[in-house]
C-alpha cells in the first residue's frame, strides 16, 4: 500500500512552503520554556531577601551573607540536577534552547563573580551589588524574551533595568526591598506565566 | 528548464522535506519526536531517514540512554546547504517576479 502522506507530485511549491513553516512551528512549540528556571531562582532570592530582613532586625546584621551563601549554590546544584535529568527526557534540543541556556550559564556565573568574590574584596562596594545584578539580570531576561519570542520577557528586561536606575537614586538600605518587588514582578510574574504557558502546551 | 526540475529530488518528498524542516532550527531530534510529528510509521521514516544520510544530508546516532536504545538525528552542513538552495528555488517559482533581473543578467 502507498503512503499517502508521500505522494510529493501533487504537492504544489506554496504547500512545501506551507509544510515546512508547520513542522517549524510545531518544533517551535515542542520546546518552549517550563519557566522552572525562573520560579526556582526567583524564590530562592526572594527567599534570600527576605532572611537578610529577619536577620537584620533580629540584631543579627554580621550573618546577613549567610542566607546567600546557603541559597544560591543550593540553587544552582537543584538546576544542575533537574537539567541534566531534563536532557535526558528531551527529545528535541534546539539553537535557541542552547542559546538561552549558555546566556543564562554567561549571567549567572558574572553574578556569582560579583556576589561572592568582588563584593568580599571590595572591588565592589555593597552599595552596588544589587544595582550591577538586576542589570545582568535585565541583560539576560531581555535577551531571552528575543530568543523564545515572547514579549513579556522583554518587559521583565524592562523591569531590571528600571530597577537597576531606581536603585542608583536611593540609599543602598532600600536596595534589597526594592530588589525584592523587582523579583516578584520581573522574575516570579514571568516564571508563573510561561509555566502556565507551557502546562497548557 | 521549469523550476520543479530544479528541485532536489532527495527532499522534493513531504516525509523527506518535512524532516528537514524539523532539523533546521535544531541541534539534534530523536526518531520518535520525527515519527510523531510527521505522522508516519517506523519503516517509512526509516527509509526516508537512510536516503537521506546515504546522500550526507544528515548523521543519525544510535545509542543507549538508561539502557534504552535511543536513535538521534542531527542536520549535517551538506543538509543545510541543500535545503536553503530548495526553499530559495521554491521561492523563485513562486514569486518569479523577483527573480526577472537575475535571469536576465
Amino acid at each position: 500500500m502507498k503512503d499517502e502522506f508521500d505522494q510529493t507530485q501533487d504537492l504544489k511549491p506554496a504547500d512545501e512552503i506551507k509544510v515546512i513553516r508547520q513542522m517549524m512551528e510545531k518544533t517551535r512549540t515542542e520546546t518552549a520554556e517550563s519557566g522552572f528556571d525562573f520560579l526556582l531562582w526567583g524564590w530562592m532570592a526572594l527567599a534570600g531577601c527576605i532572611l537578610v530582613y529577619i536577620l537584620v532586625f533580629a540584631g543579627y546584621e554580621r550573618l546577613a551573607w549567610l542566607p546567600w551563601i546557603t541559597l544560591m549554590p543550593l540553587a544552582a546544584v537543584i538546576e544542575t540536577i533537574y537539567h541534566s535529568r531534563q536532557s535526558k527526557k528531551n527529545r528535541v534540543l534546539t539553537y535557541a534552547r542552547i542559546a538561552s541556556r549558555s546566556l543564562w550559564i554567561a549571567c549567572g556565573a558574572s553574578m556569582f563573580l560579583v556576589a561572592f568574590l568582588a563584593l568580599p574584596l571590595k572591588v565592589i562596594p555593597l552599595s552596588s551589588m544589587s544595582i550591577v545584578l538586576s542589570i545582568l539580570i535585565a541583560i539576560a531576561c531581555f535577551t531571552t524574551g528575543y530568543i523564545i519570542d515572547w514579549n513579556l520577557l522583554k518587559y521583565s528586561g524592562g523591569i531590571w533595568w528600571a530597577t537597576a536606575i531606581l536603585m542608583m537614586l536611593v540609599h543602598w538600605h532600600w536596595h534589597m526591598a526594592i530588589f525584592a518587588v523587582a523579583l516578584i514582578l520581573g522574575y516570579l510574574v514571568p516564571g508563573y506565566l510561561l509555566r502556565k504557558k507551557y502546562l497548557r502546551k | 528548464m521549469s523550476t520543479f526540475d530544479e528541485l532536489d529530488p532527495l527532499i522534493h518528498s513531504r516525509i523527506r522535506l518535512s524532516i528537514l524542516s524539523i532539523l533546521m532550527p535544531v541541534k539534534e531530534v530523536e526518531f520518535v519526536y520525527l515519527k510523531e510529528t510527521i505522522g508516519t510509521t517506523d519503516g517509512n521514516l526509516s527509509t526516508h531517514l537512510t536516503k537521506l544520510e546515504e546522500a550526507g544530508y544528515i548523521t543519525i546516532k544510535k545509542e543507549f540512554v538508561n539502557k534504552r536504545p535511543r536513535t538521534t538525528c542531527q542536520l549535517s552542513s551538506k543538509g543545510r546547504a541543500a535545503f536553503i538552495q530548495y526553499v530559495e528555488t521554491l521561492n523563485k517559482f513562486i514569486h518569479p517576479e523577483n527573480n526577472d533581473d537575475s535571469d536576465k543578467k
